[in-house]
């Protein structure tokens, strides 16, 4: 049996899948990343090649890919391809019903329109700031005191919104230390910041020409108030994957490269 | 009569040789400290390290040469070098070397520089000192002097005939640069100071029509922030930082247009030459615009000032009576403030050529049209805008250039020549408002995509031929043609104009996708941008953004401007680039 190995190298996690000749996910994993991106790489494929009985380095992989911000310092990698087609194509092999993606990184925020065969129909992203990213709710946990799972159900039990009007990281978390200080429900802060994001998703799935059959990637994928207010802003019920959305960038890439190590071996 | 006429290079200069020797000694001194506070054992160091690398380069390249086949090297001796990444090296701001571009090839654009040279000194050599003194004077005078590079940049690349009329192009560009820098210096009261010239100049600034200067034969229209400011970012991309740098800390918000407020921080630091008989300003596309007319007018309190304002609406017949009004006012206070007449004859001669320089942009077109494509790329585009913003028919020796140009393009369309050879991929226009401070963007996306930019939103504006016989109609035709000046599209062109109109024109020029320039300080654009998205996805055209933020590159580096190009081309387009060494590169490796 021969396997196909994908690297997600992200800003804040870097994921690895690893897939057999039938596209079956073998083994995965998601870990924080170093502040060195190739070092990340080496550990993320260290980990998912313990888990593969057989394999003993990246080098046993017939076709490995790197993606994401750091897919340049994956110097083990046969190829590097960006992360935009990576998560279209790692969607695609999840649900192929799913023509839109709003992906939520560390970093970034980007709407991706995925064409029939699972490649980038049409993509708009937003790399400038970190408004509406992992970052941006790293900020926003601290600001209340809570972790990230914590806070990302706090919104849920709201019963009003308290709209946020700062969009910036850094004057959203004064706005919220201030709203915190007026004595106003946690809750309807949290759904406030929640909002503020969703609707920032929707001019990027709105830009990428997302219209119906959206699904959610990254890291943030997993915030459920944002899912949440995500499904109010679009009016519509968002896709679920069967397969954790934080992995899509990984799945991906590890997708190209079964496709093109088989293409290869033919 | 000649043009430029030669009496104003003539003309006496009265230049304060006191005021110019405590300028000497104030530059005296400050290249003194210079030298003063540098380190010379790191500089010695630097230029020890510039020849290892220089060695370490040769000895690369020419290992390069050796494993290269007997087919290879014949390529190589013919078409020139394929890989344009090498030219970079970071930290240089320029090439390390000129470009190998085949043996003919390489002749000619040896012959062309050392003919860009040959004109300049001749140029210069008209009236040498106040030139001189005015690069001691002007910061941005220096940056006049890499019009060398700027010609290498916007060349890059290209082989054969195209680089042949590029070069034609380029070169009448820079000789109008030349001759008027050279006047400008001369009738400046801080250099040449010839009060003589400075009654024949008329300053005006770059949305008013030059041709209503062919009218008045005797005087010298110029552009008045032309050279200090609009050129001078294109040709050097970090020249307007400290324009900008100095109005916004004056007290302008940071997030306006940078070009009024380059134009106003040129005025803030004295950048702007003092000199003229009068200024004629415009309503100018946008508020930023309008405020720096007011700058200008409160800097230079005794140059007499005619504002040129009629609402623009970029076609509206009911306002012809008004513009007409307002257009003979000009022309009278141009005659009040310097003597000269208006002269119909010598306007309509100015015009008849203007229609036939224009005649030869529609030929231009039309072979663009086809499926070869042969004068397209930087120079081009910054040569139509050129000669129907500033030349205007006047310089008589620019449809000498049209004719040779056109007779060049139509044999190579006959023997369906490759305008960029072996990079003619993709069909793109560009649409909104162009990055022309980084003008060589277009020549980057052809050599590392092989993505020919056929033509511009902003060179589609007037075509209309003026009219050269009835006085009254010659001065509707000037209202007409002054609401269609450069930016006037998206900023007044309204919804027909510059939604419905861009996909007629992707019909016209059979497009595979649409450049779409997205300037974050401009709000006009803004407007329709959501319009612009679903309408292409209706037709399915394919709209790539790429956001820029004019002449300021600390906003959107050239570097983002090229990422988001890249990520396109990958993800949407699924395309493979020509050349990879052009792929990614840092700022700094060009100029």
């Amino acid at each position: 049996m021969k396997y196909f190995g994908g690297c997600d190298v992200g800003s804040t996690y870097t994921k690895a899948v690893i897939l057999d000749e039938n596209g079956k996910m073998v083994a995965n994993t998601t870990m924080k990343s170093k502040i060195n991106a190739e070092e990340s790489a080496r550990l993320a494929m260290a980990e998912v090649i313990s888990q593969v009985p057989g394999l003993k380095s990246e080098r046993d992989l017939a076709y490995l890919i790197g993606t994401g911000y750091g897919r340049n310092k994956v110097a083990f990698a046969d190829e590097n391809i960006s992360e935009i087609s990576c998560h279209a194509m790692g969607v695609h092999v999840t649900n192929p019903s799913v023509k839109a993606i709003i992906d939520i990184g560390g970093q970034d925020v980007k709407g991706i329109a995925i064409d029939t065969d699972g490649t980038v129909k049409n993509f708009a992203m937003n790399d400038k700031c970190a408004a509406g990213t992992g970052r941006f709710y790293e900020a926003m946990a601290r600001s209340f005191e809570m972790t990230l799972p914590e806070f990302s159900k706090l919104s849920l039990t709201a019963k009003n919104v308290i709209p946020i009007t700062a969009q910036c990281t850094v004057f959203a978390e004064s706005e919220v230390i201030t709203l915190v200080g007026e004595g106003k429900p946690m809750d309807e802060i949290a759904a406030g910041i929640q909002m503020a994001v969703a609707k920032r998703c929707f001019v990027m799935a709105k830009k990428a020409g997302a219209t119906d059959s959206i699904t959610l990637s990254g890291g943030c994928a997993k915030n459920e108030g944002l899912k949440a207010a995500i499904e109010q802003v679009l009016k519509l019920k968002v896709v679920e994957l069967s397969v954790d959305p934080q992995l899509m960038g990984a799945l991906g890439a590890a997708e190209f490269a079964r496709q093109k190590g088989l293409a290869k071996k033919a | 009569m000649k043009y430029i006429d030669p009496k104003f290079f003539r003309m006496k200069d009265q230049i304060d040789w006191k005021a110019q020797g405590e300028n000497m000694k104030e530059i005296g001194g400050i290249v003194a400290s210079l030298l003063k506070e540098t380190d010379w054992k790191a500089y010695g160091k630097g230029l020890i390290d510039d020849w290892k690398r220089f060695g370490k380069r040769a000895s690369y390249e020419a290992g390069l040469l050796k494993n290269m086949s007997k087919e290879e090297f014949l390529d190589f001796l013919k078409n020139g070098e394929k890989q344009l990444g090498k030219l970079y090296a970071n930290g240089k701001m320029a090439t390390v070397r000129r470009e190998w571009r085949g043996i003919k090839d390489t002749g000619v654009d040896f012959y062309e520089w050392a003919r860009m040279w040959g004109m300049l000194l001749a140029t210069f050599s008209k009236d040498l000192v106040p030139a001189l003194m005015g690069a001691v004077h002007y910061r941005w005078m220096i940056s006049y002097f890499c019009c060398h590079s700027f010609m290498d940049k916007n060349t890059q690349g290209l082989r054969g005939t195209a680089l042949r009329m590029h070069h034609e192009l380029i070169y009448a560009i820079f000789h109008y640069v030349a001759e008027n820098l050279v006047l400008l210096m001369k009738a400046d009261k801080k250099v040449g100071n010839s009060v003589d010239l400075s009654k024949k100049v008329v300053l005006f600034d770059e949305m008013t029509m030059s041709q209503i200067m062919a009218g008045f034969p005797d005087l010298i229209g110029i552009p008045y922030q032309l050279m200090p400011v609009f050129l001078l970012s294109e040709i050097d991309q970090l020249a307007c930082m400290p324009y900008i740098d100095a109005v916004e800390a004056y007290g302008l918000p940071a997030d306006t247009c940078p070009v009024p407020t380059s134009e106003c921080g040129s005025v803030v630091i004295d950048a702007l030459p003092h000199m003229g008989a009068c200024f004629i300003s415009s309503s100018m596309p946008c508020d930023g615009s309008v405020m720096a007319s007011s700058y200008v007018d409160r800097r230079f309190k005794d140059l007499p000032i005619y504002h040129l304002a009629f609402p623009v609406r970029y076609e509206d017949e009911t306002l012809m009576d008004a513009a007409v009004k307002d257009v003979k006012g000009c022309i009278r206070f141009i005659e009040e403030h310097t003597g000269a007449k208006w002269n119909w004859e010598a306007y309509f001669t100015a015009m008849k050529r203007f229609n036939e320089e224009t005649k030869y942009e529609l030929q231009k077109w039309e072979v663009n049209q086809t499926p070869y494509p042969q004068l397209i790329g930087p120079c081009y585009e910054l040569f139509r805008k050129w000669n129907y913003e500033m030349d205007g028919g006047l310089d008589p020796r620019i449809i000498q250039t049209f004719k040779k140009v056109d007779k060049m393009m139509m044999k190579a369309y006959e023997r369906k020549e490759e305008a960029w050879r072996g990079k003619m991929k993709y069909r793109a226009i560009v649409w909104s408002i162009p990055a022309h401070y980084y003008a060589n963007f277009s020549n980057w996306f052809a050599n590392c995509w092989g993505v020919d930019i056929l033509v511009e939103m902003e060179s589609l504006n007037f075509t209309k031929p003026l009219e050269t016989e009835d006085p009254e109609e010659a001065l509707r035709d000037l209202s007409r043609l002054y609401e269609r000046m450069v930016m006037r599209r998206h900023t007044n062109g309204g919804y027909d104009h510059v939604v419905t109109e861009l996909w007629r024109q992707c019909e016209a020029w059979h497009v595979d996708f649409v450049l779409m320039y997205q300037h974050v300080a401009c709000k006009n654009m803004a407007t329709v941008q959501g319009l612009f998205e679903d309408q292409a996805r209706e037709r399915g055209i394919k709209l790539l953004w790429v956001t820029h933020d004019l002449m300021d590159p600390r906003t959107v580096s050239r570097k983002d401007m090229r990422a988001a190009a890249n990520e396109f081309m990958r993800t949407v387009m699924r395309a493979e680039p020509v050349d990879p060494s052009l792929v990614d590169f840092e700022d700094d490796t060009t100029w």
